[in-house]
């Protein structure tokens, strides 16, 4: 391979990797958004999926076992948010925040009472040798130029993130459940009249979202850095409710939206690096540029992008409106 | 009286509000009750003190001065400087005898507090400049960010290194101008890419440390606390890959011994906060205390470099530890100067 060729595969991988937990609790939030509840706690419920997946598997040495922790943490803090929300008619903005902190102080808790507990039994707080997961190469197709590296040599989670999106689109577009979830968010009066459990409906999606947002929580702790470290989503969920919208609430604007992401941040990295190593001059003379300067560029043009592509954003119509609308 | 209390509605919003309040408040205090007379000490911490870096040493380094000193402790983590001087004030009024707020950020908040009179102490650590009635310590981590400069452009076989900062604060700069000025004493030519990522989010200081390697750098110095794991698992990662081998160094705790590439690590930039808390501490106690700066360096056996003895004479040369020495040698005596 020559150098351009490595340099966009590189930039390629990268992007997907990064794009995989963000992609993975976006198809859960969307599915949520579209059935007509937004949850902004989606951060604290990625960081109770990255605690418990580590934990988990620092006690049972099994990653699988891990993973599934995190999916059923993900779903616990589901039901209490659909419980605050759906059935205690909570706004959905307040009771997320209250998710959000929620997650954030628990996980950090839970971190340090681990530690306490390893450490006093004098094992070590890592992941047992060969517990976590690394890429798994898939034969022949990773040859494939530029794509094979970068779709076919990634994590366990990826190609179930791959095969979550064409389910999910199939059923959102093509199915009559996909109808129903569709429903729920912009005419909850016609399911109920159509004999649907509007809030059983709405709490069966917000299920779906908190197993997809504490399974991104293991890709990222278990999977791509095998480490925990409190906050370590860095507003990640946050960036997920903008490309929810930035994808206009559509599932490949969604993926899109993630793999931009992606690969801005993979290329502002490559440009923090070569601009000191390349022997460009282009390149060297941006050296006098502020490191901020990159650090933003992901940022940037996601709210570019939000601001293009979401002006004629037809979101759901009952989104953070409790059902039933008025009481009877 | 009692059917009525089963028909009263507890409001969902309500019950998480609460539990999260309890896990925030439960996750960010740790005390022990104080017995009469005794040292009484608080730390502040703005970062959690799980966190495998900065913030963690801090704590075990004030451990270490309880267990030395029977003094009583309490410990205070993810306070952002506003809500300092309300906390500070709080274990000021409480009787407290030292304050250390654990990172320069703290400098004008510990100053305002001080302002307001009274017996507490209070130390900021990590700060280079002082104001009144604090007592700063100045750990200069550029020294042994020098001599791991060294180190690196003699472990380099591409002739490009890197440093990855958790942020771009003046302690983690003059580590980089540091580490930069070693590896151009070593190899003028040689190329040192920088890039600051974050504290506490490993999976971008990993991917950052893979752009570099991308790059053709070979050994990275890292100084991003709970995200150097990020970089170690990177690090391990490209070993497994690439043909000639990438080195990493660990800052502020020794990190030579990580789980995840320690045949990859070579040494580690050290601060013993320890040393520096437990003199400070002692200070308070026999009322030596004096405000001002408090110079923490290679001079006082506080920032050091420590080298991880596995990798002893296979790739730590004895020439690279003669380089070292001589290294420590110009620094100590003043013929090398490093801007902290």
């Amino acid at each position: 391979m020559n150098t351009t060729q490595n340099l966009i595969t590189f930039l390629s991988r990268q992007a997907v990797t990064a794009a995989t937990p963000m992609i993975l609790a976006g198809v859960g939030e969307l599915v949520g958004e579209l059935s007509g509840v937004i949850n902004i706690g989606i951060e604290g419920t990625m960081l109770m999926g990255c605690i418990a997946a580590y934990t988990v598997t620092g006690v049972t040495g099994y990653g699988t076992v891990g993973l599934l922790a995190a999916v059923a943490t993900g779903m616990v803090m589901a039901v209490i948010f659909a419980a605050a929300t759906l059935w205690g008619r909570a706004d959905q903005i307040v009771a997320g925040t209250a998710m959000d902190l929620l997650g954030v102080g628990l996980s950090g808790m839970i971190w340090m009472m681990y530690q306490n507990w390893r450490e006093n039994l004098g094992f070590s707080t890592a992941l047992p040798h060969g517990s976590g997961f690394s890429p798994v190469v898939i034969p022949l197709l990773h040859e494939i130029p530029y794509l094979g590296p970068a779709v076919f040599e990634q994590y366990m989670l990826c190609y179930l993130t791959i095969c979550l999106c064409v389910v999910a689109w199939w059923t959102l577009n093509h199915t009559r459940l996909g109808l129903i979830i569709r429903a729920l968010g912009d005419a909850p009066e016609a399911c109920h009249a159509a004999g649907v459990r509007v809030r059983l409906g709405r709490s069966l999606c917000l299920l779906f979202a908190g197993a997809c947002a504490g399974a991104a929580g293991a890709y990222l702790s278990i999977m791509q850095t095998h480490a925990f470290a409190s906050d370590m989503t860095g507003g990640e969920g946050f960036v997920v409710l903008a490309l929810v919208i930035f994808g206009r609430w559509k599932l490949p604007g969604l993926v899109g939206g993630c793999l931009f992401f992606g690969l801005i941040n993979s290329l502002q990295q490559t440009l923090q690096a070569a601009r000191y190593t390349s022997q460009n001059s282009v390149l060297h003379a941006l050296t006098h540029v502020p490191f901020q300067f990159f650090q933003m560029l992901p940022y940037v043009a996601a709210i570019a992008a939000l601001a293009v592509m979401s002006r004629k954003s037809p979101g759901p119509r009952y989104i953070n409106i409790p059902w039933p609308s008025i009481k009877t | 009286m009692m059917k009525k209390l089963l028909m009263c509605r507890v409001n969902p919003l309500a019950v998480v509000l609460v539990f999260g309040l309890m896990a925030l408040s439960a996750a960010t205090g740790i005390r022990a009750a104080a017995v009469k007379g005794q040292l009484r000490i608080a730390l502040i911490c703005s970062g959690s003190v799980t966190d495998g870096g900065w913030n963690q040493e801090g704590k075990d380094a004030i451990l270490v001065v309880k267990k030395k000193l029977h003094a009583h402790v309490s410990i205070l983590e993810h306070i952002s400087p506003v809500r300092a001087v309300d906390v500070m004030r709080s274990y000021a009024m409480r009787g407290y005898n030292l304050i250390i707020g654990h990172g320069y950020e703290f400098l004008i908040p510990a100053s305002q507090v001080a302002a307001m009179g009274g017996k507490t102490k209070f130390a900021v650590s990590g700060a280079d400049t002082t104001k009144p009635g604090v007592l700063t310590l100045n750990f200069d981590l550029a020294q042994p960010s020098y001599q791991l400069g060294i180190l690196a452009a003699m472990l380099s076989k591409t002739g490009k290194i890197g440093f990855i900062g958790g942020e771009a604060i003046p302690s983690v700069v003059a580590c980089y101008r540091g580490f930069a000025a070693g590896a151009k004493s070593i190899n003028p030519k040689i190329k040192v890419a920088a890039a600051y990522t974050s504290w506490d989010q490993p999976a971008l200081s990993k991917s950052q440390a893979q752009a570099f390697i991308q790059q053709g750098i070979d050994v990275i110095y890292q100084n991003v606390d709970a995200a150097s794991r990020g970089v170690f698992e990177a690090v391990a990662q490209a070993n497994k890959s690439h043909n000639s081998p990438v080195y990493v160094f660990g800052s502020n705790s020794d990190q030579n011994n990580n789980p995840t590439c320690s045949r990859y690590t070579p040494a580690s930039a050290v601060i013993r906060l320890d040393r520096a808390f437990l003199r400070v501490a002692s200070q308070v106690q026999r009322g030596t205390f004096k405000a001002g700066v408090a110079p923490e360096n290679l001079r006082n056996n506080v920032c050091i470099v420590v080298l991880n003895p596995k990798l002893m004479g296979t790739v730590i040369t004895p020439a690279m530890q003669k380089a070292l020495a001589k290294a420590q040698r110009e620094l100590l005596s003043g013929k090398v100067h490093v801007k902290g």
